[in-house]
């Protein structure tokens, strides 16, 4: 099967969380036969369980479709997916890379979000021709005229030949496909000139090493040849090439334009970063490509075995999901109450919860995590700066000068009769004005300098609830600035818990201390001492509560017919403890370390 | 070891309690299984007796639900078909479970010929409008009358269950309780505290944060009044929930406690011997079933290793009052169980939750209300 360059089209679907992105694929798939009928599991490019679960992309996969248009002629065909949560912009700026096209998917009742927009302005950005496909038409509610409004105002697109479907139903995929043939640019790239392949990702397998997924751009890939990665200067011999059919399969060569993979016997996964330009050994190109919009760590946690002799076992867990996830980012740390652990950079809130969940899901990890912090860079009386992940590391007050804090530039777009809510709402989380704009007549999009830390304290939880699920929400950092922060001890026992520490903002100070005492009065069980907790800024107490003494705990009957099932209901409680953390003499629950972050509900 | 206790499950009452989770089937719906129940209990006793040796049985235990819901020809009948698997001449106590509504001076004097010389009385409060709440379908009155008639007819043996921490209840109320049940003498008294498990309708109360509980300090003072006045009055507090006069302790749940072997028959019945325990399917038919079929109704059987052997001796001998013979231990594992559970001992005693004495490992006064606590350091 040999399709000529001037056949091949690389695209990649830019949709909101829900707006139809994976169902929109499956059709593509089904549609140009990759995958049969049989054997189309519901929503194949989320292979992660995870994914599944939560319905939403994390990993970008690829997939390579032979599609025979109308013109008689076979086209090939790599959609390369993307993610669609606030999170993972950097992933979609890989995926970007690889494209000449883009499918601006955008439900026909919903209309644009705040995501979708900074998805598309990314796409430009790539100079990505991009496509408007408005889905769910099938819906009693759907409106693609007004949505097709909104594009033009918002966005500046044409969309007189927007393409109208649903994926639900299938109609309008061939369209689809005819107007990416017709539309998207097929790849440049000579096959003669000194092989250029961008690596937009990675996968870790244990035999073959690591794989780094490519896109080439110039020249060609196929077995035995010599390679060199551009940022490493590391070479490696090929040992195969292979595309996504979606099922990984080897073929002769892969030339401009092409999506595959190749296997060169790679150990270490450093030599395969994401963004890197893999060339001829013998006949290197004289640059690398261009790379794409750096990852950068917005969330920072602690992360810590339970079982402090699980140490290794989580180094080596990080180790493996960083292979497959190149924006994770972890160095070693000690806390006073954790022990050994690590300290772990995040793209966002979701990014840290999915590893979380997949270290302890994947890998049987029993941990404990402390509650995210932005980086804070603290000017010190001494002239210095230092930049601090970590509120334990804060330096002693008298020493510090100032406290600057992370600020993002947030795009909120949300139906007009929120608009108040919305205000009200970033006024409180410390936010600074910046315009509002009407998309159309019922809808806004407000511009606001929010702190970062706000936004993951609470910010779109509360958001979410404010305007009935309806605003959506974008940030990218924006600054650092000074402001009154001070930072929160946390005492139990009458001991620092140095885990438990938190920068909050002096205004705030008084009702996040009382707040987390209250909350960690809940979390710790009762011991057989009365425990006080108190908060403390400096050596003010500013919260004290205490958890009262365990008094009685006793099964009062056990008899012939139930100790099994008694035994059994001791060993719960015994294993209950187990994952608990002991400081001091006290034993804290893990949730207790994430208390610090837990929505207010009064 | 030998097969020390029989125990035979009765899975019929009059009506739900709201606080119990017991294989137990109120009775008018079930009316008819009753019979068949029976025969099956006699077959699974057939077949025991022809795997296990039954000859050094020493305690019976007929319990439920509610035996005494049957009538007393079937009660009769079916304690001559236990006795003609055991050696009776070796059987020092025979206890059946009653609840005060359904007795009377005939079938009080019937099951006393049939060979039981233990009542165990369910009383549970002296207080109408408690037991009211609690579903019992037998008043104050009707619980003391129903002592009286037994004493009448010469039951010398007689224990009292009763329960405490229930919603509504006050400390008065349960000192009332207490004192009306030492007036009646009885020989031993069960005093429990209110547990719920989530799936009665007590349980789903509370859970639903719906149900007027005693906090835990009213419990404990519950608890702790109870034994004061009752070892104030001649009464051994002998284990944690039970009282007795001295030499009145119950034999057969003290093969329990001591972890010796025992076998149970009928419904949901567990078995504990050859190092094994043994758990008969729960559920009227499931247990008919198979007992029509001539199988064994055994659910689970758990072979148990020399570890959990020593655990459970330990969980269960601690919640003796006297707690766990060293050298008996030593005589039965091949191992001291200070050396054995060092560390484990060491905590606890720092806590002042356990203490030796006099070659026993017993739990100090502070440690008997957090049993729980020591407990789950031997399993």
């Amino acid at each position: 099967m040999s399709i000529p360059q001037e056949r091949i089209r690389n695209f990649c679907i830019i949709a909101h969380i829900d707006h139809g992105k994976s169902t929109l694929a499956d059709r593509i798939l089904q549609f140009t036969g990759a995958v049969s009928e049989r054997d189309m599991s519901e929503q194949l490019l989320d292979q992660m369980d995870l994914e599944r679960e939560r319905g939403i992309t994390i990993k970008l996969q690829a997939v390579r479709m032979v599609y025979k248009a109308k013109d008689g002629q076979e086209y090939l065909l790599n959609l390369i997916d993307t993610p669609g949560h606030v999170d993972f912009t950097y992933e979609v700026s890989r995926s970007l890379a690889a494209c000449e096209g883009a499918l601006l998917v955008v439900d026909a009742a919903q209309g644009i979000e705040a995501q979708t927009l900074a998805n598309v302005y990314l796409a430009l950005e790539h100079d990505l021709e991009i496509i408007p496909v408005i889905n769910k038409i099938d819906l009693p509610s759907a409106e693609p005229e007004r949505v097709k409004e909104e594009i033009e105002e918002i966005i500046g697109l044409d969309t007189s030949d927007a393409v109208l479907t649903s994926a639900k139903t299938g109609q309008g995929t061939e369209q689809i496909l005819e107007a990416i043939i017709r539309k998207i640019p097929h790849p440049a790239g000579k096959k003669e000139n000194p092989l250029q392949a961008l690596i937009f990702d990675s996968l870790y397998d244990s035999y073959k090493g690591a794989i780094p997924f490519i896109r080439i751009m110039e020249g060609s890939a196929r077995k035995g040849m010599k390679i060199k990665m551009m940022a490493t200067n590391k070479q490696f011999e090929v040992n195969e090439v292979g595309v996504f059919t979606p099922a990984m399969r080897i073929v002769e060569e892969l030339n401009p334009g092409e999506v595959g993979f190749l296997t060169a016997s790679i150990k270490n996964v450093k030599d395969t970063q994401v963004g890197d330009t893999i060339t001829d050994a013998l006949k290197p190109a004289a640059a690398p490509l261009p790379g794409y919009r750096k990852v950068t760590s917005m969330v920072y946690c602690g992360l810590y075995p339970v079982d402090s002799e699980d140490y290794e076992d989580l180094k080596e867990a990080l180790e493996k999901l960083q292979l497959n996830d190149a924006a994770l980012k972890f160095e070693p740390e000690t806390s006073v109450a954790l022990g050994f652990g690590f300290r772990c950079g995040f793209l966002g809130l979701l990014h840290m919860e999915i590893i979380q969940e997949r270290l302890e899901r994947e890998f049987k990890l029993n941990l404990l995590a402390t509650a995210p912090s932005v980086i804070y860079e603290v000017y010190k009386s001494d002239g210095t700066m230092v930049r601090i992940d970590n509120p334990a590391n804060l330096p002693p007050i008298n020493e510090v000068e100032e406290i600057r804090e992370p600020f993002v530039k947030a795009t909120i777009m949300v139906p007009n009769e929120y608009v108040g809510a919305v205000m009200e709402l970033c006024q409180d989380k410390r936010g600074e004005y910046e315009t509002m704009e009407y998309l159309s007549p019922n809808r806004a999009m407000l511009t606001y300098y929010l702190p970062l830390a706000e936004i993951i304290y609470d910010f779109f939880d509360m958001l979410k609830s404010r305007t009935r699920g309806y605003a959506s929400l974008d940030y990218e950092l924006h600054g650092y600035k000074g402001t009154d922060l001070v930072k929160m001890d946390v005492l139990v026992n009458g001991q620092i818990v140095d885990a438990l520490s938190f920068i909050v903002h002096r205004e705030k100070s008084y009702y996040r201390g009382q707040n987390i005492a209250r909350k960690l009065k809940d979390l710790i069980p009762r011991h057989l001492f009365e425990i006080p907790i108190q908060a403390a800024i400096g050596s003010k107490v500013i919260a004290r509560t205490n958890v009262k003494a365990l008094r009685k705990n006793v099964i009062d009957k056990c008899y012939g017919g139930d100790i099994t099932r008694k035994k059994k209901l001791l060993e719960k409680q015994k294993e209950g403890k187990k994952r608990m953390k002991q400081i001091g003499n006290v034993e804290i629950p893990q949730e207790a370390f994430m208390a610090v972050l837990s929505l207010d509900e009064d | 070891m030998k097969i020390k206790a029989i125990y035979v499950h009765l899975p019929f009452c009059l009506a739900k309690c709201n606080y119990c989770d017991f294989n137990s089937y109120p009775l008018p719906a079930q009316n008819r299984r009753v019979e068949d129940y029976l025969a099956c209990l006699a077959k699974e006793l057939e077949l025991a007796a022809g795997e296990v040796c039954l000859d050094e049985i020493t305690t019976l235990y007929l319990g439920g639900g509610t035996p005494t819901v049957l009538t007393s020809e079937q009660l009769v009948s079916l304690a001559k078909t236990i006795y003609s698997y055991l050696d009776s001449t070796k059987v020092i106590e025979a206890t059946i479970e009653a609840n005060p509504g359904t007795l009377s001076i005939e079938k009080l004097t019937a099951l006393k010929s049939a060979g039981f010389n233990r009542l165990s009385l369910g009383i549970q409060s002296l207080n109408d409008a408690l037991l009211k709440d609690m579903g019992r379908i037998h008043d104050a009155k009707t619980a003391l009358s129903a002592f009286n008639m037994a004493r009448k007819v010469g039951w010398g043996n007689i224990n009292v269950d009763l329960i405490y921490g229930l919603p509504g209840q006050t400390i008065d109320t349960w000192l009332d309780t207490l004192n009306g049940v030492i007036r009646l003498e009885p020989e031993h008294i069960a005093v429990y505290g209110l547990s719920l498990d989530d799936l009665t309708p007590w349980g789903s109360q509370k859970l639903a944060g719906s149900l007027n509980l005693p906090d835990e300090s009213q419990a404990l003072q519950m608890y702790e009044s109870a034994k004061d006045i009752l070892q104030g009055q001649g009464y051994i507090h002998y284990e944690i929930s039970n009282y007795s006069l001295p030499q009145r302790g119950s034999q057969h749940n003290l093969v329990y406690w001591t972890n010796n072997y025992y076998i149970g028959i009928g419904s949901g019945a567990g078995s504990y011997f050859s190092g094994k325990r043994y758990y008969n399917v729960r559920g009227l038919d499931n247990y008919i079933f198979q007992l029509e079929k001539g199988l064994r109704p055994i659910d689970e059987i758990i072979d148990l290793t020399i570890e959990d052997e020593m655990a459970e001796t330990m969980f269960m001998g601690l919640r003796l009052m006297e707690g766990v013979n060293i050298a008996e231990f030593h005589d039965r594992f091949g191992v001291s169980p200070i050396k054995k559970y060092a560390g484990a001992m060491e905590r606890l005693a720092s806590y002042d939750l356990l203490v030796v004495e006099k070659g026993n490992i017993k739990l100090t006064e502070k440690g008997i209300p957090l049993g729980n606590v020591v407990f789950q350091e031997f399993v």
